[in-house]
């Protein structure tokens, strides 16, 4: 993974020691809270509705064993004893005390790592595919990409004021895990027919209360290029993003409203004014990085049949089950840590359970840990004989939950329970759908189902996208949820369309297990999904189910 | 219709209001009292009868407190002198997904 130069460190320890001097002005009375507050934002620095919140920066939600244990220090030490993982492979601590972040961001710069460009109107935290440099179906690793685009965009004085803020994601493979079609650009890694690597790149996708799905700008960029024209796009975005109206003004927007046609010539003909001063990637850059993410030494892993051990332990066999993916080279697969254990809130990990975490990577899983989209901590690289120990560790900190992909492994936002944009809780939702459908013992019988709730209409729990969706709204003091059905996030990107009236907190159990209810018994059969299913059948059959049984 | 009619919150006109911030230095939640101190104790806020008052009193806090608190605005409380929304419910008894929080602290 990538190691921070001198410039790298030198740079995050200015920017610790100017947060801690102008937070001592605000402290001291010298600022207002209304000149502090862009400030505090730009360095990731919320206040919520109990407390400070601070998210920090995972870069493409890569981890090293040393960065999860200081991350469980930092929750031990100065939050509640527990982190968040977010929808954009960070993690947020929901309790920090404004005293104590200058200390917090000085701990986080000891290890690589910092809250910069996690708030405002500029590029954020650059995503990527959480089984990157592992999976099988991989074109090329999208983590070496990631970084440039992390080094070209941290502090990029252009980019600093943009009319809204700007999500990137990347994939390398041909099943999108990272959701790119929602990004205002999600590429694509791709090699043409001569062989060579570029990039399919996607623009004017986005989720929040204008759901879009990004169309393709270019079908193949050539890697020399690549920054070029990125550049371009950002430019004209800058250029023409509207900035009277903050929900009119991401990318998708523009590009709905020129018209992609026209976006593209104008991001072409910026092009062709910068193409000759713009410096070229060089190849000895490139060099440098991907170096930096070389593979490891996978031929030290034997072979190793894991049908014994499975046969003497059904919960183990069905957590190999639920909880490995496969992985690149054969002796080894990708293991998905739980974060959804039931009633447990999505996302969050306790001080211990991190260093549990980090323990298991740093003794059997070469050091790396990934952060998912979908809450969950990722193991990319496991030798298929060490699964067993791995379980066995995991278990004793309640980290071995085989739900992965099931009912239960829901994505939710913080919602308002925590957030002071939110309208509805979330959390609470998901528990009680994970605790009843584990309680009934449906969860594996249902199969594959993935849903995602939001607390409010900026869709931080992607619901748009989630196979059942599930939005909170305000009506009146009183939480009320939409439902929607037929999202997809992968490659056959779609979004969610809303069943009708919402439920009040109270009934929304109830009309998601109206919902299985029908699905279970009118499926083809159990290797029918559910998506399969709703595509099959669209909506009619489940509004029935829900608004007139 | 009336300008002067009261919005509901749950189906409920607010029988009283408070002043609510969240502390510069911790973020805590806390609430204006009668003696112009702030308190974590929503049962120990200072009621105003008439919204305008509460929110002179937000203002006044805002401009005088600018060092102490963040973000003073004006909450409407029920008969029971409980916050109304539901928001202003967890903001008052701490994150309902599980016991940890202010709930915690004020047990404590």
């Amino acid at each position: 993974m990538y190691h921070y130069q001198n410039f790298d460190k030198a740079f995050v320890k200015e920017r610790v020691s100017e947060f801690r001097s102008i937070t001592q002005r605000r402290i001291d009375g010298v600022l207002s809270e209304e000149d502090y507050k862009p400030f505090r934002l730009q360095n990731g620095l919320y206040l919520q509705l109990h407390a400070y919140m601070l998210r920090v920066a995972i870069p493409y939600g890569t981890l090293s064993s040393r960065q999860m244990y200081a991350l469980a220090d930092i929750a031990q030490k100065w939050d509640k004893g527990y982190g968040h993982f977010t929808t954009r492979q960070n993690i947020q601590f929901n309790w920090m005390r404004l005293e104590d972040v200058g200390d917090v961001l000085e701990a986080l710069s000891e290890v690589d790592m910092h809250a910069i460009q996690t708030s405002g109107n500029c590029i954020r935290n650059v995503t990527a595919d959480h089984f990157a440099g592992a999976a099988k179906d991989e074109v090329a690793d999208p983590r070496m990409i990631a970084e440039l685009l992390r080094q070209w965009s941290t502090a990029h004085p252009e980019f600093a004021f943009l009319p809204r803020k700007f999500k990137i994601a990347v994939t390398g493979a041909c099943e999108d895990r990272a959701v790119i079609a929602f990004h205002d650009i999600g590429i694509q890694i791709v090699q043409n027919e001569a062989g060579a690597i570029g990039f399919r790149i996607f623009i004017g996708g986005g989720l929040g209360r204008t759901p879009l799905i990004g169309q393709e700008l270019s079908a193949f960029v050539p890697q020399s290029d690549l920054l070029c024209y990125l550049e371009a796009v950002m430019h004209i975005y800058n250029r023409y993003g509207r900035r009277d109206n903050k929900y009119k003004a991401r990318i998708k927007i523009l590009v709905q409203e020129l018209g992609l046609a026209e976006t593209k010539d104008k991001i072409e003909r910026y092009i062709d004014e910068i193409k000759d001063t713009h410096p070229q990637l060089s190849s000895e850059l490139v060099a440098q990085i991907e170096a930096d993410f070389a593979a490891p030494d996978f031929s030290q892993a034997e072979p190793f049949d894991l049908s014994e051990q499975t046969s003497l332990s059904s919960a183990f066999a069905n957590w190999v089950a639920q909880s490995c993916t496969a992985h690149r080279d054969d002796n080894h697969v990708s293991v998905t840590i739980s974060l959804k254990k039931h009633g447990a809130t999505p996302g969050d990990a306790s001080a211990d359970q991190m260093r549990m975490m980090a323990d298991v990577a740093q003794r059997y899983a070469y050091d790396e840990l990934r952060v998912s989209h979908e809450q969950n901590i990722i193991l990319p690289h496991v030798p298929k004989a060490d699964l067993l120990a791995i379980f066995e560790a995991l278990q004793t900190q309640d980290l071995a939950t085989a739900n992965i992909g099931l009912i239960s492994d829901i994505i939710a936002c913080p919602g308002l329970d925590y957030c002071s944009l939110a309208t509805a809780r979330s959390i609470p939702v998901a528990q009680m759908i994970a605790n009843h459908f584990d309680a009934v013992k449906k969860e594996h019988d249902i199969g594959p189902l993935k849903i995602k709730i939001s607390g409010c209409i900026n869709a931080c729990g992607h619901h748009h996208v989630g196979h059942i969706g599930i939005l909170g709204l305000d009506r009146a003091g009183v939480e009320n949820y939409q439902i929607t059905l037929g999202g997809d996030g992968s490659q056959d990107a779609a979004i969610g369309e809303r069943t009708g009236p919402g439920f009040s907190y109270d009934e929304i159990l109830g009309a998601i297990d109206k919902i299985i209810a029908h699905y279970l018994a009118n499926r083809l059969a159990r290797s029918e999904s559910f998506l399969q299913y709703y595509k099959r059948v669209g909506m009619t059959p489940f509004k029935q189910a829900l608004y007139h049984e | 219709m009336s300008a002067n009619k009261p919005k509901l919150i749950r189906g409920i006109a607010p029988s009283s209001f408070a002043v609510t911030a969240n502390l510069l230095l911790q973020g805590d939640v806390v609430y204006l009292t009668m003696d112009g101190d702030w308190t974590g104790d929503i049962s120990h806020a200072v009621h105003f009868a008439q919204e305008e008052k509460a929110q002179q009193s937000a203002d006044q806090a805002s401009a005088t407190c600018a060092h102490e608190i963040v973000g003073a605005y004006v909450i409407a409380l029920d008969e029971n002198g409980l916050a109304l929304s539901t928001k202003e419910q967890l903001r008052a008894s701490g994150p309902s997904n599980y016991f940890h929080g202010k709930q915690q602290d004020m047990k404590a």
